[in-house]
């Protein structure tokens, strides 16, 4: 193995320092989520006087934390699902064919992603009280959709448009329908864009509270970041109980993150270069 | 074939008649919307109502939405704006006058005057504070708070002093004393605005209780820029306090549950707020804490201001708003409910968490009180000179006005006090004249 020079192993070492800083918040929440609420306020940055282990019990119970875990993963899923077929569906036709008022339907598509979320709120309520659809995990899912679909857009349409036309000039030679063109070549060339999307998509919905707040009104129908602010009362907040349940509900996404970290980084770096 | 066809149709048949049961029985639905989020002590019990109240009335459903206090705000004023209130709301007395205004909350009022023993069990001066000029009231008045200044004694101690300020000029020898041991004489939540409480004292002493109503809903409302109204003076003091360092460093950043933190770690000596402040020391520091370290004070006189000198922060703040969008036989329901959720056996429950209930209890639950929130109630019942805080009496766009640009622009020093008046005055001169 190669030696490492002076300024490399300085390099290293602040790398190293730099990563050791990021898990401190980490290991902070953790520590804290074993404290008691008198032991957190007298001894914020020491180790529990007793490890209440009993917090991340307390902290399920209270706050129904497996309900809103199972909500967030249903709006998830039909989102994702939503936001990726007509995504792709978009992109593809954008990138691949060429037609009239192609850019004007790019336009069209892409300045969603401009209009404000707060500017439409009463409108959409209006909307959701008329369809009597508060509490619907599935009408959330199509808001966060069409919220999510002009983001989702502008970025595979750029992947799509690097996939060469040869490839689909040859299929096409070969007999390949367009059907075949898209799931058979373009999507598997656009994979890591679809994954890279997929995943920012997956982290807004999964932190998303506005539009939850406004449409849920039943506890059982909560998702994970409305039901996650009841950790903090008007007088006494709960932060002991607040970072265990922090601490159990990040855990799903850091395993999927940890999966994925490749492929998620390599979609955001190809997509800064390409379109 | 037709055996199965024949099964069919029998199958839909008793489909339909399950479900036409089951829709005739479906139960109305009365929605509750309040702070007391799952985790509150008090919610179990409101809980405890509820689940009775379903009880007595098959026909009716609680549905209770306990929500963090910002998230509350946000969505009452999404529903309101999309002329949807809640069924039952709990609102500050300045949300109450505004919704009612708009014909969205109910006025109470003749159902206090009709049900006389409901109306007895409420102290009469909450009744007054509630109510508008017109005699409207848009909220049944349930919770209270008395401000003042608590110090932390374990530090007064440290500091040689024997007890807290009278005057203005012992509170800034008492600035100088605490900051020599290296605590921090004041501190306060400013990442989250928690200055009204402070600013309103700050303005009954320089302008005094009457000019404050004046100036939150009476004929002084776009005259905060106005010297002889004592807000400018009163933003003056607030600036002499930070620029002699009795707060700490970069205060509009300083979390409450962090400026907690310091008074029960000995690091700060005074903090001003409310009554809830008692159960909260209890809850962070401990009992022995709050017995031993904690003192309670009322806020030091400021000799040659012309406001009141015994003025008080404090009063009804809180109450249950019903929708005026409501039909019988609902309506008469709703009011049912939240007459049970004002009971003296409620309303003691919350006085014992130190959230002082307008409503009358128990001797038994008077002799549980802690001693500082006793004396809060003694002083509260001496002085006739008392008001609430700006963010409960002042409509929102001033509210915010004070509270997150001329407070904060004194703290960072980017608003001089005069600059700072003339921003409240423009949110009041906005919202009252549409200017």
């Amino acid at each position: 193995m190669r030696k490492l020079s002076g300024v490399e192993r300085v390099g290293k070492f602040l790398l190293y320092l730099h990563t050791m800083l990021l898990l401190v918040p980490l290991v902070w929440i953790t520590i804290t989520a074993f404290k008691s609420l008198e032991d957190l306020f007298t001894n914020p940055m020491g180790l529990p006087k007793v490890w209440h282990f009993e917090n991340f019990i307390q902290a399920i119970r209270v706050s129904n934390l497996h309900i809103y875990i199972k909500n967030t993963l249903f709006v998830e899923i039909v989102t994702l699902g939503c936001v990726l077929l007509v995504a792709t569906f978009v992109s593809f036709a954008l990138s691949r064919f060429n037609f009239r008022f192609k850019d004007g339907l790019y336009i069209f598509f892409t300045a969603g992603y401009m209009i404000s979320l707060h500017s439409v709120l009463i409108p959409l309520y209006e909307i959701a009280r008329n369809l009597h659809a508060f509490d619907n995990l599935f009408f959330l899912s199509l808001v966060y959709s069409a919220f999510e679909i002009p983001f989702s857009v502008l970025i595979l349409t750029s992947f799509m448009s690097q996939v060469p036309k040869e490839i689909e000039e040859s299929a096409i030679i070969d007999g390949c329908s367009y059907w075949g063109i898209y799931s058979k070549i373009v999507i598997p060339l656009s994979k890591d864009g679809i994954i890279a999307v997929a995943t920012l998509v997956a982290l807004h919905v999964w932190n998303e509270l506005l539009l939850a707040l406004v449409f849920l009104n039943k506890s059982s129908s909560r998702t994970l970041p409305v039901g996650m602010r009841g950790f903090f009362a008007e007088y006494i907040s709960q932060p002991t109980l607040l970072f265990a349940a922090a601490l159990t509900v990040s855990i799903p996404i850091m395993i999927i993150y940890s999966l994925l970290q490749e492929r998620f980084v390599q979609g955001i770096t190809l997509g800064a270069l390409k379109g | 074939m037709k055996r199965l066809l024949a099964n069919m149709a029998i199958l839909v048949c008793i489909l339909m008649v399950l479900v036409g049961i089951a829709a005739s029985q479906e139960k109305t639905t009365i929605r509750v919307m309040s702070y007391f989020v799952p985790t509150d002590a008090v919610t179990p019990y409101l809980e405890e109502v509820f689940r009775k109240f379903e009880k007595d009335f098959p026909d009716f459903r609680v549905q209770h939405e306990g929500l963090e206090s910002a998230d509350f705000r946000t969505k009452l004023s999404v529903e309101m704006a999309a002329g949807n209130p809640p069924d039952v709301s709990y609102v500050v007395i300045s949300l109450s006058w505004e919704y009612g205004s708009k014909g969205l909350l109910m006025n109470l009022a003749p159902v206090l005057e009709e049900d006389k023993a409901w109306r007895e069990t409420i102290l009469p001066r909450a009744i007054e504070a509630f109510s508008t000029k017109g005699g409207e009231i848009y909220a049944a008045p349930f919770i209270a708070q008395i401000g003042g200044l608590y110090y932390n004694k374990n530090v007064y101690s440290k500091a040689g002093i024997s007890g807290p300020p009278k005057t203005w000029d012992e509170l800034m020898v008492q600035v100088e004393k605490i900051k020599n041991v290296g605590a921090y004489p004041f501190v306060t939540g400013g990442k989250e605005w928690r200055y009204a409480w402070f600013i309103t004292q700050l303005l009954v002493r320089t302008a005094g209780v009457d000019k404050i109503k004046e100036l939150a809903y009476g004929s002084e409302v776009t005259g905060w820029n106005k010297p002889e109204n004592g807000f400018i003076e009163a933003l003056r003091l607030f600036k002499e306090l930070i620029d002699a360092g009795a707060f700490p460093e970069g205060l509009n950043g300083i979390p409450r549950d962090i400026a907690r933190m310091m008074f029960v770690q000995n690091q700060a000596a005074m903090y001003y707020e409310g009554s809830w402040k008692v159960n909260v020391w209890k809850t962070l520091g401990g009992e022995d804490f709050l017995n031993n370290s904690v003192g309670w004070a009322l806020f030091p006189e400021i000799p040659g201001q012309l406001g009141d000198q015994d003025g008080m922060v404090g009063g009804p703040v809180h109450g249950w708003g019903i929708s005026a969008k409501l039909e019988e036989p609902k309506r008469s329901k709703v009011i049912e409910l939240v007459k049970r959720m004002m009971s003296p056996e409620i309303a003691g429950v919350f006085f014992e968490r130190s959230q002082p209930v307008v409503v009358k209890v128990s001797e038994d639950v008077m002799a549980k009180l802690h001693p500082i929130l006793i004396k809060q109630l003694e002083e509260y019942g001496k002085t006739k000179r008392a008001v609430l805080p700006t963010d409960v009496i002042c409509v929102p766009p001033v509210d915010n006005a004070i509270k997150k640009i001329a407070v904060p622009g004194i703290v960072d020093g980017s608003l001089t006090p005069e600059e700072a008046a003339e921003e409240v005055n423009k949110a009041a001169e906005k919202y009252f004249l549409g200017k």
